[in-house]
């Protein structure tokens, strides 16, 4: 055993000689290519400590062990040979110079073997844990476009709901100034006091009037709040009472056109943003006010129908202006795509409209030229 | 009360676009004047037309209106007659408008919400001041 330091120096092999279990351990803890041992040291007690010491190594890892018997039958140590945690070779002594280099420089090779896979597996983990970083921080970036993108979006839903507003807001002063009746009617209701003219009717009728035009300014006040008011949530809406409250907003702003509203027997329900909802209604409904209106049709009609058709809201929103030019209808969805002047339209009406219907409601946006004129169907 | 026997004969014509707000003035004003020839018209195309046709001395208008607003159905009845008396009812208070109004032709401009008190001491006075 004393001699075997001095043969693996000359073939350059380092060794070092450990005599009791714990020193052994320790050296193995530290990291030895191989483990030389002789029976006599073979115990219990070193067995459970190389079993800590190599307990826990990866799965690489597998040290090369040979042990050294004695000549003849085998004692009762034999059996820890079986016991010992690693690539155990059993070599009988006497133990001819040539086989004992001969097998620790295999275990050796063994050994650096394992420590190249074990490099090229930590050079993969690395590559693994690099492409991992790289990935979650492409996802971040990702969702931060996202957002931005989705702020944007919303910025421009607001512009453009904004932009309609105002524009309602020129045509329907009118509407709005109605209620100022109720100042020419108590007025009147005086006068006739004065004059003894006043009769029980003529006061019903003047009161209830007036309490008509005050509930009538009351809803105004409250369509328009409701649809400016930013909607971070979906709810579930009767489609054909946000058509109705889109109409009531547009109010006088329609001008004159004559506007049909086909009714489904039963509400028929989406489940969306209702402002938004209401906002692609009321955009469509100016630009075919806008059209009837540039065109100088005769009778300006528009005829809205509501229907389910399976598990889907169809709503259709056809005028009689005679339709859009076939070389423009597949580009009335592009952003700023406008047939209007630039003190008229922006270009985002319809674009937005189709995110809106698409991308946030899942549905569909499309057009289509009947006889008529166009035919604008939400699917929701 | 006015004297409204020198209404007698005299004519004034009533130009607003919004059905109810007519009928309610029309109301007030014949029930106060019943001796004034009250024509009425719902745009300015309409209330130059009559104006053309009857030639009253007053013109009470609206100013924002269809077809044809309040100004220039103004500028055009002052082409057929410099003297007539008009009076705009508006709902703008701005400064801008008044200065085009007077060019435009408007003799006084009064504001809305009308205040009967208001209004009726303009025709009072446009016609009491234009009898004696």
């Amino acid at each position: 055993m004393r001699s075997i330091p001095r043969v693996l120096r000359e073939v350059g092999v380092t060794s070092w000689l450990c005599t009791t279990a714990a020193e052994l351990c320790a050296e193995v803890e530290k990291g030895a290519g191989a483990l030389i041992i002789g029976e006599d040291l073979l115990s219990s007690h070193a067995v459970a400590c190389l079993r800590d010491a190599l307990g826990h190594q990866p799965s690489w890892s597998e040290l090369p062990i040979i042990v050294l018997l004695h000549h003849g039958p085998d004692s009762s140590r034999v059996q820890y040979t079986l016991l010992l945690p690693g690539d155990v070779t059993p070599i009988e002594r006497p133990v001819r110079v040539n086989t004992l280099v001969a097998h620790v420089q295999a275990a050796l090779r063994s050994r650096r073997r394992q420590s190249l896979v074990r490099d090229q597996m930590l050079e993969l983990e690395q590559a693994r844990e690099q492409l991992q970083a790289q990935a979650a921080s492409l996802a971040e970036a990702n969702l931060k476009l996202k957002q931005v993108d989705r702020e944007r979006e919303q910025t421009l839903m607001q512009q453009s709901r904004l932009a309609a507003m105002g524009e309602m807001l020129g045509n329907i002063s009118h509407q709005w100034r109605q209620p100022l009746n109720v100042g020419l009617i108590l007025q009147n209701v005086q006068m006739t006091y004065a004059r003894e003219m006043l009769t029980k009717e003529s006061l019903d009728k003047a009161v209830s009037r007036a309490r008509e035009l005050i509930a009538h300014m009351s809803q105004t006040i409250d369509d328009f709040r409701n649809y400016l008011s930013p909607e971070k949530v979906k709810s579930t809406f009767d489609v054909t009472a946000v058509v109705e409250r889109a109409v009531s907003i547009l109010g006088e702003s329609l001008q004159g056109v004559q506007l049909h509203l086909d009714k489904p027997d039963a509400p028929v329900l989406v489940e969306g943003y209702r402002n938004e909802y209401a906002q692609v209604l009321i955009n469509i409904l100016m630009n075919a006010r806008d059209v009837l209106r540039d065109r100088k049709i005769g009778e300006p009609t528009v005829l809205v129908k509501v229907e389910r058709q399976g598990a889907r809201s169809v709503v259709t929103i056809a005028d009689n202006a005679g339709g859009i030019a076939m070389e423009i209808i597949d580009k009335v969805f592009d952003p700023y795509f406008t047939t209007k002047g630039p003190d008229k339209g922006t270009g985002i009406g319809l674009f937005m409209s189709k995110a809106i219907i698409e991308r946030n409601m899942d549905g569909s946006l499309t057009v289509r030229n009947t006889s008529e004129g166009a035919e604008f169907r939400i699917e929701v | 009360m006015a004297s409204t026997d020198v209404l007698k004969g005299a004519a004034m014509l009533y130009v607003e676009d919004e059905a109810e707000t007519r009928g309610l003035m029309v109301e007030a004003l014949q029930t106060y004047y019943p001796k004034l020839k009250l024509l009425t018209a719902a745009n300015g195309a309409e209330g130059l037309q009559l104006f053309r046709e009857a030639r009253p001395q007053l013109v009470l208008t609206d100013i924002r209106m269809p077809l044809m607003d309040g100004i220039q159905m103004a500028a055009g009845i002052k082409a057929i007659d410099p003297e007539v008396y008009i009076i705009g009812l508006t709902a703008y208070n701005d400064r801008s408008f008044l200065s085009t109004a007077a060019d435009a032709g408007f003799s006084e401009c009064i504001l809305k919400p009308v205040d009967y008190g208001t209004l009726f001491a303009s025709i009072n006075k446009f016609f009491c001041g234009d009898s004696h």
